[in-house]
């Protein structure tokens, strides 16, 4: 298990928790919360070691397109970078609809 | 099918670019087993490699040809009674003992570390380890309140979470997400990567097996 820390410059606040995905082998939950710090604030928990430059590379791209200003807080279970993308993209349509 | 175990017929021959990382080797030389991943199936099968280690998985490929056995999640629970009653005592057997009489209505089968290690023999569950729970979705619809109920009585054998992964042929998605309907959408894993539907449960049902 490995802990990864990450923050991102971001000017977009949320005013609600969102929380998408779920507890499960090869799936991740994502959960958002409100924050008053000046950016975003990613806190990692992951069952696969090793990963860190592939997170972040998922991330980088992530906040380019979404600089979303809240405390990230992700418990990943092996999931792909294709299942952590489309939990991210899914998190903004979460916050998209109860806006 | 994705989850199901497959002996090669020749380990050696992986069809891969990337060297083979050192404790693949230690693994394949006790057993020729490894996991069909999810992905195109055209001339080669994706497959993972598992070793004892959970940041070891390898993602490889091999010619269709290149297998002797199959055996599926379902079929691996019916390699429970050959297992040592040392082993049967490990607290994930237990759950999933503890779990067969309220699926008994299901398809259903067992994937992960238990499932490897009841094919192949090796000691590969912990006691912390994960019961994955591998379901054909079933013709008539559990609607999310039902789902719910099976969730909640799963739990309170499993603990706080019941990995059941919802399957139609390479699809799949998680019955947990199913009932919780936190979201408009659920996240289902097909051949072509992961998708959101409204609906995963029609979605499944239109598809041609």
């Amino acid at each position: 298990m490995e802990k990864l820390h990450f923050n991102y410059k971001a000017t977009q606040p949320i005013d609600h928790p969102v929380h998408v995905g779920v507890v499960a082998s090869g799936d991740l939950e994502v959960l958002l919360r409100p924050t008053d710090k000046d950016g975003a604030e990613l806190a990692i928990v992951t069952g696969s070691d090793g990963f860190k430059e592939t997170w972040e590379h998922v991330l980088d791209r992530f906040f380019d397109r979404y600089p979303i200003k809240a405390n990230f807080e992700i418990n990943d279970f092996g999931a792909t970078p294709g299942v952590v993308n489309l939990r991210l993209t899914q998190a903004m349509e979460a916050l998209k609809d109860e806006q | 099918m994705p989850h199901t175990l497959i002996k090669l017929k020749d380990p050696t021959l992986l069809l891969t670019a990337d060297p083979l990382p050192v404790w693949t080797e230690k693994i394949l030389n006790l057993t020729s087993y490894v996991i069909v991943r999810r992905g195109e199936q055209q001339d080669r099968i994706p497959v993972g490699i598992r070793g004892f280690q959970k940041s070891q998985r390898f993602g490889t490929w091999i010619h269709p040809d290149n297998w002797l056995a199959a055996v599926t999640p379902q079929q691996a629970l019916q390699y429970l009674p050959k297992l040592s009653s040392t082993r049967r005592q490990l607290k994930p057997f237990q759950t999933l003992d503890a779990i067969t009489p309220l699926l008994k209505t299901y398809e259903w089968g067992v994937g992960g570390s238990l499932a490897y290690e009841l094919v192949t023999g090796i000691e590969m569950a912990r006691p912390e380890s994960d019961v994955d729970v591998i379901m054909t979705l079933p013709k008539q619809r559990i609607t999310p309140h039902e789902a719910q109920h099976l969730i909640a009585e799963l739990r309170t054998i499993m603990g706080a979470h019941a990995d059941i992964q919802m399957v139609q042929g390479q699809y799949g998605f998680s019955l947990e997400e199913y009932a919780a309907q936190r979201t408009a959408e659920i996240l289902v894993k097909t051949n072509e990567g992961p998708i959101l539907s409204q609906d995963p449960w029609q979605l499944m049902t239109e598809m041609d097996d």
